[in-house]
């Protein structure tokens, strides 16, 4: 697992290590409205709390801004504001990065990640709303129905978005 | 040598003559046989490693019987002695046994024996071993030692026979001429074959006493490779030396009757030489009969006889035998010459005999080829190749490629020769060769990619030891210097005759040497050897015939493909190398094509032409290589017979120059497309290379006058820095992607911002501890009047109470608190002199700190200079557009090119590229007229295009003018009112009317042209500039020219901005557009969003709005002004709220998702971590923003349209109270003001009311129960919550903050998170 940096107090450590348990792959799952969003273990990932984001002009309001992440600017997104859920609660504002360096993107989630081992790929991927049908590689089947999200593809529509 | 003292007797001394002769003789087979044995490429230096370790056994055995032999003898013990010395002899006897049957070397096998025959001798003698034998024995023991060490040392093992004859064993009789007769038996047999005539010399009553091998005395090597001459002459010269000898040794008759004899030999060898016809000889036979004839004279006047001439023979012998050896050379010719100029003889040469002798062995130089081939090698010196013979292919080698490899090599040892010059600077030495060291390397891939492995081994053994020397020891020694600055040589030798056998076996006989840090092995020599020695060189392409030569240019031959196996550090080397060869190449053709009529610039031409051949050839791309192959040979006959290119070849010279640099600019970005034209350049360079090669240039057009169609450019103030190889001789370079700059500029970037951060945190640090200086202070004198208080109160307690008899001291009156008192003061002084201390020690800090600082900004320049480039990289391209432009519109334009020093930001100037190219295109095919209007307009036939590039503070401004037809405005507007880009009623200004050909499609041309379409891409130039944060300004004169003056930033890592507060948000606007900074009251507010400066007025906009953003101040209220002028000439002011200075901002994108927001630059990082987006505020204004503003803070967590940020007050009189509060609040994201008691806060609530007010209980003058109440009672304020801090933890205290209105009531100490809950709850912030 290549982490960037050290991570903060909410350190996924000895999760994190590892990116097979009993020779299954690792994935962590996490919320946005209600999608359930996977992303590999191996991709670098890193949790963020009460960390300043910086605006930037110009930008849908789905664009939070920009932090600085030891020297790096990454992008912060609001998720649940660009698939049109409801505003996350305030209260644990929490920011998920994933990649690193000039392939980081930060977005907030209400929740830390959960380890997923357990995982059964699904052969088909069901209807899902537009904005993310076409970014989804693989459905997963655990307790409940997981997306794994092609972070490059998604992200990168979301960064022409911006600019366009 | 040492002298063989032989105890002769007068009776013996006329049979022993001879055979002492021959004994003389046999040593100089002996030494021959030494340096036989030395060379590793004979059979007997097989080193048999098995049979050397027993040696060792046995002679450590030998050396143990030795020791105790002697130390028997010293005890008197005769008996003891003599077995031991047996023993000892035994195993010397296994030694010679060993060495005779297993190693095989003769050379070593007599010197054992002799050594045997001594000490059989001294067992069987009844002498004792007197001290310096005793002496000669250990002397052996340790000689050997070495030698089984270094047993291709020659000197040892002459150090070893001298030994064995040293003057220490004939005190006791140990020598005997028998044992020197059996040691040489086999060279007797070859005594057979010598002369009759010899004989008679020999039977001469002489006691030749000096060593007869004077070659192996001067360390000449006696090799068998000879001129073939030699096997005629060698009887002849030993004879000579014979006589030379006995002349040297003898000054009575004797020595003119050998002179006689010597006489008759150099005349024999004259003859001998002249029956065989050697050519290259023919100065021999004078040199070798004038030597005859002088010694002739001499003999005639034998008064004058004296020993003088004795050396002087003696140098003549051994010069002529080096002359011999190998090839002849002139240098040694010189030196044969050199004694017959001597003064001691008759007739000496002189100087004009010496330039004539000279000039005709040059004459004869011109055959050495031939002669060359016709040296046989001889067998014996060609390594023997064991049972497992390795059989090598021969190679044939391209002489041009072993030309482009030696040129390449000279170049490297004149790198290198300040440290070769110098041998005794050891760390010059190192240093230097630690620049150059990867050479050798390089070197070693160019021969291993041009066949020749041998070479390529050399180079890699050369490099090891290289790298030996220079990372693993402090330093080289002063011998492996030598050996290092001697390896150089001997490769120069070699590549100079690549199929001379005999400069392959010295290579790799140094290359052997034991002193290097790895020396080659035997069987790494063997086969080092036969690699570099199978290799031919190919007949020259040069001499084939005419019938032979490419006639037609084919497909394949402008292939720039690629090989698939192509070495990645070639290529990268071309890729390096390539444009600059390329744009050289076009500026020396375009300088032979100019009236600059000189030969060293065709010369130049050349050497790029060959440079690039090699180094097409090298790395397998066809078409640069046969492109410039044919182009080398045009200017080599150019040059041989300094003539200059007719006008059609000129053309042709400039296309070719031309399709090079496409070429190479295909390379560069990976294509293999060849340029459209390159098969009809290559043929037409073809068609005039045969025909200079049957023909040679027409005659009546040799000399290149002004001609005046030809496409010529002219750059007169052009100062490109043409990198020829005397540039690459003293600048290593090196290629390094791009990226990795991009990486080193971020992280300089990094640590700028670091260095801010820490300097604002020292800033910090400083102005806290002044506080703490200030409250040290406050301490004292509060210390001071405690102690007065008390003093004061125990004086009145004292009169009340205490008899007056007594002071208070004897009635111990001072009490505890007292001490307490002193305590305090004493600690308040040390408190005070701690600070002193740390005020010292930050001051120290701050000047550590602008040292780095220093530093820091230092790097960052050196790293951003990394990519910065001067303008004339591109020169030579425009000088080609242009060019081409001018052939195809059949026009004659000259470009000068001024500023070619100017650097520039690679990114930038690259991206410069294309708008340049558009617009000299441009500017030929639409400014300039043709010859016969210019003609009509009274205007010079050949037009001008000027292109400057100067540097105006951060910015690079490139005006590009013309003195061609200018715009028309009529035409201009007619085009816009027929695209309805106007109406017809409009009017314009000069500069409005020609910002019109910046909109897209815009041309009044009614045709399009090949070249540049209808007025091209003005409006793509105009794009382009501005994505590199330039701006284009059009100016001209109808029918005088047109004039377009672009600028530029110099950089784009970093920016001048101007840091501006808005909305509570930081923000960062670049330079771009800005002219001018007004002050509030520079300006008058007018009606219509309009203000007034002077006479000038100016549409307003505000900054808030222009980024979506509310417009939150007082409209009224005057705020400072920036002017802006954007691309079309029109000028803005934009207020902004707040200014904060001016930085230089390192630029940073918005992280890879995000390529690019309109009117945003990008974004930067401020010194306290700050992210602040850098905004352009042109694009800003000329694109009307898509999105409001929405200021975000994820400690709130929430998204907000911009406002102020919520503000708290926090009222305590504890400063330490207040700053923990403080920051914590503003960590929350919180404004925070502080106020040290009530009466403050009222006063700070006055001017701007909070959101939220923390105030402690208890303070002076007004306390918080009493400030609650007075904001409670005001209806201004009652509705600003308040949450009440304290230790009273008292329910009074509680009632009594409830009644004055305090919302929430804290305990201390408290948590941040009941705190933040608290606040969130009342005013919902987070």
């Amino acid at each position: 697992m290549e982490l960037e940096g050290e991570l903060t107090d909410l350190s996924l450590d000895n999760l994190l290590n590892k990116s097979k348990v009993n020779g299954k792959d690792l994935r962590y799952g996490f919320q946005i409205g209600n999608l359930n969003l996977i992303y590999d273990a191996k991709i670098a990932c890193e949790l963020l709390k009460d960390i300043i984001i910086y605006s930037v002009p110009n930008t849908p309001k789905w664009m939070l801004g920009l932090i600085n992440l030891r020297g790096n600017l990454v992008p912060v997104f609001d998720l649940e504001n660009y698939f049109g859920f409801e505003p996350l609660e305030n209260k644990y504002p929490l920011l998920l990065v994933l990649g690193k360096r000039e392939k980081a993107v930060a977005f907030r989630v209400k929740a830390y990640p959960e380890l997923l081992n357990d995982l059964v790929k699904e052969e088909f991927i069901p209807k899902l709303i537009p904005k993310i049908e076409n970014h989804i590689l693989v459905v997963y089947r655990g307790k409940k129905l997981w997306l794994e999200l092609d972070k490059e593809k998604f992200f990168s529509t979301l960064g022409k978005m911006v600019c366009d | 040598m040492t002298t063989n003292q032989l105890p002769l007797t007068k009776e013996e001394s006329a049979k022993t003559a001879k055979l002492l002769d021959t004994i003389d003789l046999e040593k100089a087979v002996l030494l021959n046989e030494i340096d036989t044995l030395a060379n590793p490429d004979s059979n007997h230096a097989v080193n048999n490693r098995a049979s050397w370790q027993t040696i060792e056994l046995q002679f450590r055995e030998a050396t143990f019987y030795l020791k105790v032999a002697i130390d028997q003898q010293i005890a008197g013990n005769q008996t003891a002695f003599k077995e031991n010395l047996q023993l000892y002899r035994r195993n010397w006897q296994q030694i010679a046994f060993i060495i005779e049957k297993e190693i095989q070397q003769t050379a070593l096998f007599n010197v054992v024996q002799l050594f045997n025959h001594k000490i059989t001798y001294a067992i069987e003698s009844e002498h004792e071993l007197i001290a310096k034998q005793v002496g000669q024995l250990n002397k052996w023991q340790n000689l050997f030692a070495e030698f089984s060490h270094q047993q291709n040392d020659p000197q040892l093992l002459e150090l070893l026979t001298d030994c064995i004859n040293d003057s220490a064993w004939e005190e006791t009789g140990f020598t005997n001429e028998k044992d020197l007769l059996i040691s040489f038996n086999q060279a007797l047999v070859e005594l057979e074959t010598i002369d009759p005539e010899l004989s008679d010399i020999l039977t001469m009553d002489v006691g030749i006493k000096e060593d007869a091998a004077s070659f192996s005395l001067e360390n000449e090597p006696i090799t068998n490779l000879y001129h073939p001459i030699w096997d005629k002459i060698s009887p002849y010269y030993d004879k000579s030396q014979i006589a030379c000898d006995i002349f040297e040794t003898e000054k009575t008759d004797n020595s003119l009757e050998a002179l006689q004899a010597y006489i008759g030999c150099w005349l024999n060898i004259g003859e001998a030489i002249a029956d065989e016809g050697f050519c290259e000889l023919l100065n021999l036979i004078d040199l070798c009969l004038l030597l005859a004839d002088n010694c002739q004279q001499l003999a005639d006047n034998p008064t004058c006889l004296t020993p003088e001439y004795g050396p002087l023979l003696k140098e003549w012998q051994l010069l002529f035998k080096i002359y011999l050896h190998d090839v002849p050379t002139e240098q040694n010719l010189l030196l044969l010459i050199k004694v017959l100029e001597n003064d001691l003889w008759f007739s000496p040469l002189t100087v004009e005999d010496r330039k004539l002798f000279l000039e005709l062995n040059l004459t004869d130089e011109l055959e050495e080829n031939n002669i060359l081939e016709a040296i046989p090698i001889q067998p014996e010196k060609i390594i023997a190749i064991p049972s497992t013979k390795i059989i090598v292919e021969t190679k044939k080698i391209n002489p041009e490629f072993i030309k482009m490899l030696s040129d390449e090599f000279v170049l490297l040892v004149r790198n290198l020769s300040p440290a070769m010059m110098d041998l005794s600077d050891a760390y010059a030495f190192q240093a230097i060769l630690k620049v150059h060291y990867l050479k050798f390397e390089h070197l070693a891939k160019a021969c291993e990619t041009i066949e020749l492995p041998g070479l390529a081994k050399v180079f890699k053994s050369v490099l090891t030891n290289i790298v030996e020397g220079c990372e693993n020891k402090a330093d080289f020694s002063k011998n492996e210097r030598t050996l290092f600055n001697e390896c150089l040589l001997l490769i120069q030798m070699y590549l100079m005759d690549v199929s001379n056998k005999k400069s392959a076996s010295t290579l790799v006989n140094h290359l052997q040497t034991s002193d290097w840090a790895f020396p080659l092995d035997n069987s790494q020599a063997l086969s080092l050897i036969q690699l570099l020695s199978a290799v031919e060189i190919s007949s020259d392409s040069d001499n084939k015939s005419f019938e032979d030569r490419k006639t037609t240019a084919e497909s394949t031959d402008i292939c720039l493909k690629l090989p698939e196996d192509v070495n990645q550090e070639l290529l990268n080397s071309l890729l390096n190398e390539l444009p600059v060869l390329t744009a050289s190449f076009s500026a020396m053709v375009q300088k032979i094509i100019s009236l600059d009529l000189n030969l060293d610039h065709v010369l130049e031409a050349q050497r790029i032409a060959h440079t690039l051949k090699g180094s097409g050839n090298i790395v397998g791309i066809t078409g640069i290589a046969v492109l410039t192959h044919h182009l080398e040979e045009i200017l080599a006959y150019l040059t041989e017979n300094q003539c200059f290119p007719t006008k059609a070849l000129a053309v042709s010279l400039l296309e070719a120059a031309d399709c090079l640099e496409m070429m190479s600019e295909v390379i560069l970005i990976g294509e293999t497309e060849e340029p459209d034209n390159a098969l009809q350049v290559l043929q037409s360079i073809l068609d005039w290379s045969n025909k200079i090669f049957k023909e040679g240039l027409p005659e009546e057009t040799q000399s290149l006058e002004a001609e005046t169609n030809l496409p010529v450019t002219t750059n007169n103030e052009q100062t490109v820095t043409v990198q020829t190889s005397k540039a690459t001789e003293t600048v290593e370079m090196t290629r390094v992607s791009s990226q990795l700059i991009d990486k080193l500029l971020r992280i300089t970037g990094e640590e700028s911002i670091l260095k801010e951060q820490f300097k604002e945190r020292i800033n910090h640090f400083s102005e806290e501890l002044k506080t703490l200086n200030q409250l040290t202070g406050s301490m004292q004198t509060l210390v001071l009047e405690l102690d007065q208080s008390i003093t004061l109160q125990s004086h009145s307690t004292h009169n009340k109470t205490i008899d007056s008899e007594f002071d208070s001291l004897e009635m111990e009156q001072y009490n505890e608190l007292h001490t307490a008192t002193s305590r305090i003061a004493e600690v308040a002084t040390d408190i005070r002199n701690l600070n002193i201390t740390m005020d010292e020690k930050l001051i120290d800090l701050k000047y550590l700190m602008r040292d780095e600082e220093v530093v820091q900004k230092e790097s960052q320049q050196i790293v951003q200079s990394i990519r910065m480039v001067p303008v004339s990289t591109i020169s030579s391209r425009c000088q080609r557009i242009v060019r081409q432009a001018c052939r195809m519109t059949n026009k004659e334009i000259g470009l000068t090119i001024q500023g070619n020093e100017v650097l520039i930001d690679s990114k930038i100037l690259n991206g410069m590229i294309e708008p340049l190219m558009h617009l000299l295109r441009n500017a030929v095919d639409h400014g300039i007229e043709s010859k016969t209007i210019r003609q009509k307009n009274n205007k010079t036939e050949i037009g001008k295009i000027n292109l400057e590039f100067t540097r105006k503070g951060n910015y690079v401004v490139i005006r590009c003018q013309d003195d061609g037809c200018g715009l028309s405005s009529d035409s201009i507007l007619h085009t816009a009112i027929k695209k309805n880009l106007i109406t017809a009623k409009q009017s314009l200004t000069k500069a409005e009317i020609y910002k019109l050909i910046l909109m897209p499609g815009f041309s009044t041309r009614t045709n399009a042209t090949q070249v540049s379409g209808r007025g091209i891409g003005m409006d793509v130039v105009q794009t382009k500039i501005a994505s590199l944060q330039g701006q284009m300004s059009i100016s001209s004169v109808e029918g005088e020219g047109l004039s377009i003056e672009i600028s530029i930033p110099q950089t784009l890592s970093s920016m001048l901005s101007l840091l501006v507060r808005c909305n509570g948000c930081t923000m960062a606007i670049s330079n771009h557009g800005l002219e001018k900074i007004y002050h509030a009251d520079d300006y008058e507010l007018l009606e219509n969003n309009r203000c007034q400066i002077a006479t000038e007025q100016y549409t307003t906009r505000y900054f808030a709005e222009l980024l979506g953003m509310p417009i939150t101040g007082d409209e009224t209220k005057k705020s400072p002004a920036l002017r802006i002028s954007d691309e079309t000439g029109k000028t803005y002011l934009v207020f902004v709220d707040e200014l904060l200075g001016y930085r230089n901002l390192l630029v940073k994108d918005m992280g890879g998702y995000i390529s690019h927001i309109q009117g945003v630059t990008g974004a930067s990082i401020l010194g306290n971590g700050e992210v602040v987006p850098v905004i352009d505020l042109v694009e800003m204004l000329h694109h009307a923003v898509k999105y409001d503003f929405l200021s975000v803070d994820a400690t709130k967590g929430m998204i907000n349209k911009v406002g102020e940020l919520p503000m708290a007050l926090v009222v305590d009189d504890s400063l330490s109270a207040r700053r923990t509060a403080v920051m914590l609040l503003e960590d929350y994201g919180l404004e925070v003001k502080t106020a040290i008691d009530g009466l403050d806060a009222i006063k700070q609530i006055e001017d701007k009311q909070p959101d939220i007010v923390l105030v402690d209980l208890e303070m002076p003058r007004m306390n918080g129960i009493e400030l609650s109440a007075h904001l409670k009672g005001n209806k201004e304020t009652e509705q600003i919550p308040i949450i009440m801090i304290t230790s009273r933890a008292t329910e009074k205290h509680r009632k009594q903050a409830k009644a004055a209105g305090v919302a929430k009531f804290m305990l201390k100490p408290f948590s941040e998170e009941s705190l933040i809950n608290n606040i969130n709850e009342l005013i919902n912030v987070f």
